[in-house]
């Protein structure tokens, strides 16, 4: 998964406005361990402090894996700035492809804010 | 860009023109508000449908361009016609007084505090302070009575 919400580690610095970096999350990370940076005011933000689930939805692949709906999850999910130029973004692109080849993924949900 | 590195993709839209511009080989429009691509806080099964839906198109073969539409509202968009705030707000106040405005100000915060302060127990997480800027009663006031200077045409 990957979302343009602009999640970080709790901690970590913010994304910078029209970044194109990314940053991983462990798919094991906890919502409470995770930030919104997203610079966007035109965002609800009341769903993803009750749910992180409402923008990113971490919890339920774990579950459908367990029922096989899907194969397995990832161990990581990617969270990049949204309203980015996306040329900007193209070496991330890549990295965030190379790593998850090498982890078997195969197929990607994007999830926008 | 990942479907060039050899990933399939399906990404949920919450613009429809957007999502149709863009023309992802497989795009899900969803008719929820900004910051709610899944539609509902707290409600796994909406959740999972909309989910479904996206993963779904990666099963289709009717390419290169794939637009869907998930057309039901989030439960909570519904209309509710019992809903009432928490707590009522004091009255407005009157145009060009800025102490009224002041008084609401306050008061309005003071009511508002308690649930911003359970909602912080409960997730961790606020939009107070983003701007980097303190919240302070002088602060509020101030900004109170500028508003009412603004509103009577004194500024």
């Amino acid at each position: 998964m990957v979302t343009s919400a602009a999640l970080i580690r709790r901690g970590d610095a913010p994304f910078p406005v029209g970044s194109g970096g990314f940053r991983v999350l462990p798919t094991d990370l906890p919502a409470s361990a995770m930030l919104m940076s997203h610079a966007s005011i035109n965002d609800d933000r009341f769903g993803w402090q009750h749910d992180i689930n409402t923008i990113d939805p971490i919890d339920r692949p774990h579950a459908w894996a367990a029922e096989a709906v899907i194969g397995s999850v990832a161990h990581a999910h990617d969270s990049v700035m949204g309203a980015t130029d996306p040329r900007a973004m193209a070496e991330s692109a890549a990295a965030i492809a190379k790593a998850m080849h090498a982890d078997g993924v195969t197929a990607v949900l994007l999830s926008p804010v | 860009m990942l479907e060039d590195l050899g990933l399939a993709t399906s990404v949920i839209g919450l613009v429809r023109p957007h999502v149709a511009s863009s023309a992802n080989p497989r795009g899900l429009f969803v008719p929820y508000p900004l910051g709610r691509p899944l539609g509902e806080p707290g409600d796994a099964a909406f959740q999972r449908r909309v989910l479904l839906a996206a993963l779904g198109l990666l099963e289709r073969a009717d390419g290169p361009v794939i637009l869907a539409d998930f057309a039901d509202d989030a439960p909570t968009q519904a209309s509710a016609p019992g809903w009432r705030p928490a707590f009522a707000l004091p009255p407005p106040a009157s145009p060009g007084n800025p102490g009224e405005w002041e008084a609401a100000l306050a008061t309005e915060m003071a009511l508002v505090r308690p649930a911003w302060q359970q909602a912080q127990a409960r997730f961790s997480r606020t939009t107070v302070g983003v701007g980097g800027l303190a919240v302070w009663r002088d602060r509020g006031r101030a900004a109170a009575g500028g508003l009412a200077r603004c509103r009577a045409g004194k500024r």
